[in-house]
C-alpha cells in the first residue's frame, strides 16, 4: 500500500524531536496571536518567516503552517470573551459566542468551540490526504495556459467573493500585480519599476508588503479608533467547560455541516475561511427550528462556524500544494513562504519531495492534538493573556516588525517598504479597498507573467490557445461568467440607488 | 451614516481623489512599461505585462470613479498623533540600528511608538522602551544570533 507507506513516512518525520518541537512552537504562537485581537494571524507567520530560514524546510513549513491553523483555535476565545474577534475569521463567534458568556457560560462556549475546531480540522486533514494526490495527479495533464486561467480565475473569485465593491478589489488585484512587477525581469534581464535601487532588483520584499498591510497598518487602524478595555479575567473550571449530554447532542450536525461547507470553500481557489464561516452560520440559522435563539447564545451558532473555519484552513492546503495555487491572501503568504525556501508547490511536488508533503500533513495531526491540550486544560493561560494591555502590546510588535522586516536581507531599506506599505495600508482599510486581493496579486504575479508567455509561446502567439483546450476554456468560462454577474450586480445597484455608500471608516 | 438629499449632488472629492491617484498609477505602468519595450505575442517583451496591468488598472479606477463619485465618506480623520509616532519610530529604528546597534534603536523605536499612543505616560514609556530593548536584544542577538550589534561600539 503506497498510501500506507507514505503516512508512516510522513509521521516519522513529524515525529522527529525537531519536527515536534517546531510544530509545538507554531501552534502555541498560532494560539497567541489567535487569542490576542489586533494581532492576525497573518502578521504572525510573516513575522516568524526570517526565522526560519537557518531551518530545514520540511521544519520550517510545519512551524509556519501551525501558526496559521493555531491561530484559529485561538480566535475564537477574544470573540466569545470580549465580543472582539482574536482575527476575522473569528467574527461570527461573537454573535453567539459572547452572549454565552454573559449568561455565565464562557467555560462551555471556548470548550465547544475547541472540540469543533478539532473535529472539523480532522475531517479536513483526512480529505485533504485523500484529494491532494488525485487533484495534483490530474494536474500533471495541466499546461501554463490552464495555470494561467486557474490562477487568474483565483484572482477574480478572491476579488468578486469579498464584501464591498468589486471594483475596488479587482483594482487592488493590479496594484499587487503591479508591485509584483517590481524587479528585474527573468526572460530580458530588464529593470522593471527599479528607480535605480540596488534593493529592488530582486523585487519588493514579500516580508515587507505582508507587515506593512497586515502588520503596521493593523496597529494605526487599532490606535486611531477606541479598543476594548482588558476584561477582569474571569476563573474558569473544568467542569463549567464541560457540555451537558444535551448540548453535546446539540452540536453534532451543526459541526458536520459547518466541516462540509468549510472543507468545500477552503479547497476553492480564491476563497479562504472568513467566507465559509459566514456561509455556515447562515446554514445553521436557516436549518434551526427557533431562528430566533440566533444572536442570543445558540451553541449551534459557535459550533458550526469554528468547524467551518479549521476545515477550511486545512483544505486551503490542497490548491496550494497540488496546483502550486493559494486559495487565500495567508496561503499565498505560505507559497511565497515556500518558494523562499526552495519548494516548488505543484503537481510534482507530492512525488517529487514525498517527505516533506507527507510530513507536513502529519504534523496537522499531531499540531492539532496539541492544540486541543493547549487549548482546553490550559485555557486559563490564554484567556489571562486578554489582559495584556494594548498600549504594551503594539510597541512590542512594531520592534518584532522592525528587526524582522530588516533581517530578512540585513536590510534598511526594507524598513521603509514597511512604513510606506503600513501607511497605504491604513488608507486602503480607511476607503474599503481590501488589501487580502493585493497580496494575492501580488504573490501570483510573477508566476502569471511566466505561465503566460509561455502558452504564448507555445502557441506561436495565437491566444486562441486558451480556449481551445477543453480544461482551459472551461475555467475561462467561469471567470468569464464570474465578471459578468459582478458587472451585472454593479449596474443594477446603479439604477437602483444612485450613491452608494462606502464601505470605509 | 444618513444621507441628505443635497449631499447626493455633492462629489466625493477624497473618495474621486484616491481613485484619481489608482488612475495615474495605472498610467505610469503604461507608459513604463512601452518604454521597457512592449514586443509582440510571439516574442513578448519586458514590457507586455506592465502595459496590460496599467491599462486594467486605468479602466478599474476609472470605473471605481464613476461608482463612488457621489458617495458620501466623510473626510479622513487621519489618526496624526498615531501615525506620526509609528512612522517616526520606524523611521528612527531603520536609520540607527546599524549606526547604533539593536538596543538604542529599539528603544527609540518603542519610545516614540508610545508617545503616538494618547495616554500613555512617559515612565511607562520609558520602562517599556528599555525592557523591550533589553529582552529584544537577548532573543535577537543572543538565541537567534542574528548580526546586529547590541551597542555602537
Amino acid at each position: 500500500m503506497d498510501f500506507l507507506a507514505n503516512i508512516v513516512l510522513g509521521f516519522e518525520r513529524a515525529a522527529s524531536w525537531d519536527a515536534l518541537m517546531f510544530c509545538f512552537i507554531g501552534v502555541t504562537v498560532g494560539t497567541f496571536v489567535g487569542v490576542l485581537p489586533g494581532v492576525g494571524a497573518l502578521a504572525a507567520v510573516a513575522l516568524c518567516l526570517p526565522f526560519t530560514f537557518y531551518l530545514d524546510p520540511t521544519v520550517a513549513l510545519i512551524m509556519l503552517a501551525g501558526i496559521f491553523y493555531g491561530a484559529q483555535y485561538g480566535s475564537s476565545t477574544a470573540s466569545i470573551l470580549l465580543n472582539v474577534p482574536g482575527t476575522v475569521t473569528a467574527a461570527v463567534t461573537c454573535l453567539d459566542g459572547y452572549p454565552m458568556a454573559r449568561q455565565g457560560k464562557a467555560g462551555l462556549a471556548l470548550f465547544v468551540t475547541t472540540i469543533t475546531s478539532f473535529v472539523g480540522g480532522s475531517i479536513a486533514i483526512i480529505l485533504m490526504m485523500l484529494f491532494t494526490p488525485v487533484i495534483a495527479a490530474f494536474a500533471l495533464r495541466f499546461s501554463s495556459a490552464e495555470y494561467f486561467m486557474i490562477m487568474l480565475l483565483g484572482l477574480v473569485i478572491a476579488s468578486t467573493i469579498s464584501p464591498g465593491s468589486h471594483l475596488k478589489s479587482l483594482a487592488m488585484v493590479t496594484v499587487g500585480l503591479g508591485i509584483g512587477l517590481v524587479g528585474t525581469d527573468l526572460n530580458t534581464g530588464t529593470m522593471r519599476f527599479t528607480f535605480d535601487r540596488l534593493e529592488l532588483t530582486e523585487g519588493v520584499s514579500l516580508v515587507a508588503v505582508a507587515m506593512g498591510l497586515f502588520g503596521v497598518a493593523e496597529i494605526l487602524q487599532s490606535l486611531g479608533s477606541q479598543r476594548p478595555q482588558p476584561i477582569e479575567t474571569q476563573k474558569i473550571t473544568f467542569r463549567s467547560m464541560m457540555p451537558s449530554r444535551q448540548e453535546w447532542r446539540a452540536i453534532v450536525w451543526p459541526t458536520l455541516r459547518g466541516t462540509a461547507i468549510g472543507a468545500a470553500i477552503g479547497a476553492l481557489p480564491g476563497s479562504g475561511a472568513t467566507v465559509a464561516t459566514f456561509m455556515s452560520y447562515a446554514v445553521e440559522k436557516r436549518v434551526a427550528k427557533d431562528p430566533s435563539r440566533f444572536g442570543h447564545g445558540a451553541i449551534e451558532g459557535i459550533a458550526a462556524p469554528e468547524a467551518s473555519n479549521n476545515a477550511a484552513v486545512q483544505a486551503a492546503f490542497v490548491p496550494t500544494l497540488s496546483l502550486g495555487i493559494p486559495g487565500d491572501a495567508l496561503m499565498a503568504f505560505l507559497l511565497g513562504a515556500m518558494l523562499i525556501h526552495g519548494i516548488v508547490p505543484g503537481p510534482h511536488f507530492i512525488t517529487d519531495e514525498p517527505v516533506i508533503f507527507w510530513g507536513l500533513v502529519a504534523s496537522f495531526w499531531i499540531g492539532n492534538i496539541m492544540l486541543l491540550v493547549l487549548n482546553i486544560p490550559l485555557i486559563g493561560i490564554w484567556v489571562r493573556l486578554l489582559s495584556i494591555p494594548y498600549s504594551i502590546l503594539f510597541p512590542a510588535m512594531l520592534f518584532f516588525i522592525g528587526i524582522g522586516v530588516y533581517s530578512v536581507h540585513n536590510q534598511v531599506f526594507d524598513v521603509y517598504a514597511v512604513i510606506v506599505f503600513g501607511v497605504i495600508g491604513y488608507l486602503m482599510n480607511r476607503y474599503g479597498y481590501p488589501a487580502a486581493p493585493l497580496l494575492l496579486g501580488f504573490i501570483l504575479g510573477p508566476l502569471m507573467e511566466e505561465h503566460f508567455k509561455r502558452a504564448l509561446l507555445m502557441s506561436r502567439g495565437q491566444f486562441s490557445i486558451f480556449w481551445e483546450r477543453p480544461i482551459s476554456a472551461a475555467i475561462f468560462a467561469i471567470t468569464l461568467l464570474l465578471l459578468a454577474l459582478s458587472i451585472y450586480g454593479i449596474l443594477r445597484q446603479a439604477r437602483k440607488q444612485p450613491a452608494i455608500e462606502t464601505t470605509g471608516a | 451614516m444618513n444621507s441628505h438629499a443635497g449631499s447626493r449632488k455633492r462629489l466625493n472629492i477624497w473618495e474621486l481623489g484616491i481613485a484619481g491617484a489608482l488612475f495615474l498609477l495605472g498610467a505610469y505602468m503604461l507608459w513604463q512599461g512601452i518604454g521597457y519595450s512592449v514586443g509582440n505575442l510571439r516574442q513578448m517583451g519586458a514590457g507586455f505585462f506592465p502595459v496590460v496591468v496599467g491599462a486594467a488598472l486605468m479602466l478599474l479606477a476609472f470605473g471605481i470613479m464613476l461608482e463612488i463619485r457621489h458617495s458620501d465618506g466623510a473626510p479622513p480623520e487621519l489618526p496624526l498623533r498615531p501615525l506620526l509616532g509609528i512612522t517616526a519610530g520606524l523611521v528612527l529604528f531603520a536609520v540607527t540600528v546599524v549606526p547604533l546597534g539593536l538596543i538604542p534603536a529599539t528603544f527609540l523605536l518603542v519610545l516614540l511608538s508610545m508617545g503616538g499612543d494618547r495616554g500613555t505616560s512617559w515612565k511607562k514609556a520609558l520602562i517599556t522602551a528599555l525592557v523591550l530593548a533589553a529582552f529584544g536584544y537577548l532573543l535577537f542577538g543572543l538565541v537567534f544570533r542574528l548580526s546586529v550589534h547590541a551597542f555602537w561600539w
